[in-house]
């Protein structure tokens, strides 16, 4: 395999590797446009290549892609440049042992400099726009399958998600009124067990019931 | 410097010692690719509300101290197995072993259903309910809280509005009170930018596979330095076992509900409104102030989920006059269910409570 440069140290013609996939990686997120909407390109008619789609897109990333090319240029800068210093204090790959122990070095300066990039409020904003698009793209998709999807199950006498998820709140529902009936008598047997033990005092209500709990045991 | 016959002995020493490697990574996960049992401890289940159970690990005869020691894990994220993980190696177990009645309150497998769960429910409901059947199981008129991350969190919020309850004493271990110290989440969770409405909207709760993702984004190099130190240590006796436990548990991520993840994300990591004071739940202020109980508060030092000065607040907080923060060595899990823990926290919270049961 030939490389760029005359250098020999392993460690540096990994950090070239390193160099020259993030430039290909940021290029090509560069040329990210996030995911289409639905229905944006009619069948056989999607405009490939990188960018092809930006600028017709509205859902193109509102955040600049410079930003994030910034971004993980920054993170593998750093990386280096702690993974450089680790390997200067390191005994050398001698044995295998040190071979390990560099390794473990390298990781721990890897998940330092992520620490670092992940924690910046730029990467915050990224993730947001990213999950933020994803989102609606994902809604729009769901608007407009689920009522064929309802209707393929409505045809074979199926019940459809929102069905079922209407049906686990009533049974909900009636769970937590039992739950509150099951508690009123409680009490009731338990004041009458009281009240048969000593006529003259009365039962002790739960310690650990709230005002509110009380309240909400009252039948509505 | 040293010479080439060393050179070449510690070659050939390395070499046989990678090979006696080699051959138990596939004894231990082609030949025998089981995973141990996991969660032996034996418990009864002793109330059940819906998806949520309280277990009892244990009885009145074992138990040597009179007071119930209720355990309340987080909600959502992951299952709470990880207290029981290994014989040996589990919370749980310990703290029976030695006398304690323990109860684990298990809010179940969180589901899209489950969306309108949030921080009313678990304070007014469950928690008071899960307290009243342990003390009931027990014949006791008191009970040791026990809350572990954001069960810590919630059950802070029961103390406060409920300063008069059954709870002698509390333990809030890596329970994040102050979550402007939140770490990594509270910069991701930044309101300006994490979408939590339309993540809600969507899927009625923050979802296991988002879930699962956050939490691996938080440390990426996280199962890279495990598999490396799996190497290095797979002919220790028990190893193994444990990291195909832990590796098992830490990939079994359950969702959040709806309502419980837009009052964390907005009120706690955005707002810190806990903390601040200006937290309400039906109408009612949670004045941390008002808690008066004996408390111990753990945190560990290399927690990235929950820093240490993100628990360390609830020290400040309370107003508790026998009250004591231990800043252990570990991380956010391995504190509580590390291989150290059996000589660090167990000890601590064991020497603790039961000076504090009789």
């Amino acid at each position: 395999m030939t490389t760029s440069g005359s250098t020999t140290n392993p460690f540096e013609l990994w950090q070239e590797m390193l160099r020259k996939s993030s430039e290909a990686w940021s290029q090509t997120a560069a040329g990210f446009a996030g995911p289409p909407p639905f229905g944006a390109y009619p069948f056989g008619s999607f405009p490939f290549g990188a960018g092809a789609g930006v600028g017709a897109n509205p859902f193109a990333p509102p955040f600049a892609a410079a930003d994030m090319q910034q971004t993980w240029q920054a993170f593998f800068n750093a990386w280096s440049e702690q993974t450089g210093k680790a390997m200067s204090d390191a005994p050398g790959p001698q044995t295998m042992q040190d071979a390990q122990r560099q390794w473990t070095q390298q990781l721990e300066a890897m998940a330092a400099t992520f620490a670092e990039t992940m924690s910046t409020e730029d990467f915050s904003r990224m993730l947001g726009k990213y999950l933020e698009q994803t989102l609606v793209w994902q809604e729009r998709m769901a608007q407009q399958a689920n009522p064929q999807i309802d209707a393929a199950l409505r045809a074979y006498n199926l019940p459809s998600r929102s069905q079922i998820d209407r049906l686990f709140g009533r049974i909900i529902g009636i769970e937590e009124r039992l739950e509150d009936l099951e508690d009123e008598l409680r009490k009731v047997r338990t004041e009458l067990a009281s009240a048969r033990r000593t006529p003259a005092t009365r039962a002790r209500t739960p310690r650990s019931a709230s005002p509110e709990t009380a309240g909400e045991n009252d039948p509505a | 410097m040293v010479s080439s016959a060393e050179f070449m002995s510690q070659v050939q020493q390395d070499a046989l010692k990678s090979m006696q490697r080699a051959q138990a990574m596939v004894d231990s996960f082609v030949t025998n690719p089981a995973d141990p049992p996991i969660g032996v401890t034996p418990y009864e289940v002793i109330w059940k509300r819906g998806k949520t159970r309280l277990l009892r690990y244990g009885s009145a005869e074992t138990a040597r101290y009179p007071l119930p020691y209720l355990i309340v894990p987080w909600l959502g994220i992951s299952r709470p197995y990880v207290l029981d993980l290994l014989p040996g190696n589990s919370m749980i177990e310990y703290l029976a072993q030695h006398g304690h009645d323990v109860y684990l309150l298990d809010w179940g497998e969180i589901a899209e259903e489950d969306k309108d769960l949030g921080f009313e429910e678990a304070v007014f409901k469950i928690l008071p309910r899960a307290i009243d059947r342990a003390m009931e199981a027990s014949g006791a008129q008191e009970i040791t809280l026990n809350g572990l991350c954001l069960g810590g969190t919630l059950s802070a919020c029961y103390l406060a509005l409920n300063p008069d309850g059954p709870v002698r004493n509390f333990v809030a271990v890596v329970a994040p009170i102050n979550f402007d110290e939140g770490g990594m989440f509270r910069v991701w969770l930044d309101e300006k930018y994490f979408p939590a409405d339309l993540i809600v909207q969507r899927y009625g709760g923050l979802p296991a596979s988002l879930m699962g993702a956050g939490f691996k984004m938080l440390r990426p190099t996280l199962e890279a330095q495990a598999l490396s130190a799996l190497w290095a240590n797979v002919d220790r006796p028990g190893y193994v076992d444990s990291f195909k436990a832990m590796s098992k548990w830490a990939n079994d991520f359950i969702g959040m509900p709806g309502r419980f993840f837009g009052q964390l994300s907005r009120e706690m990591y955005g707002q810190n409104r806990l903390l601040s004071g200006e937290f309400t739940l039906n109408g009612r202020t949670v004045d941390l102030k008002r808690i008066a109980q004996p408390l111990l508060v753990a945190a560990a030092s290399q927690d990235y989920i929950v820093p240490a000065p993100a628990a360390r607040s609830l020290i400040d907080a309370v107003s508790s006059a026998d009250k004591e923060f231990v800043e252990l060595p570990g991380g956010h899990i391995s504190v509580f269910s590390g291989r150290q823990a059996h000589q660090t926290l167990w000890p601590k919270i064991d020497e603790w409570v039961s000076a504090r049961s009789a």
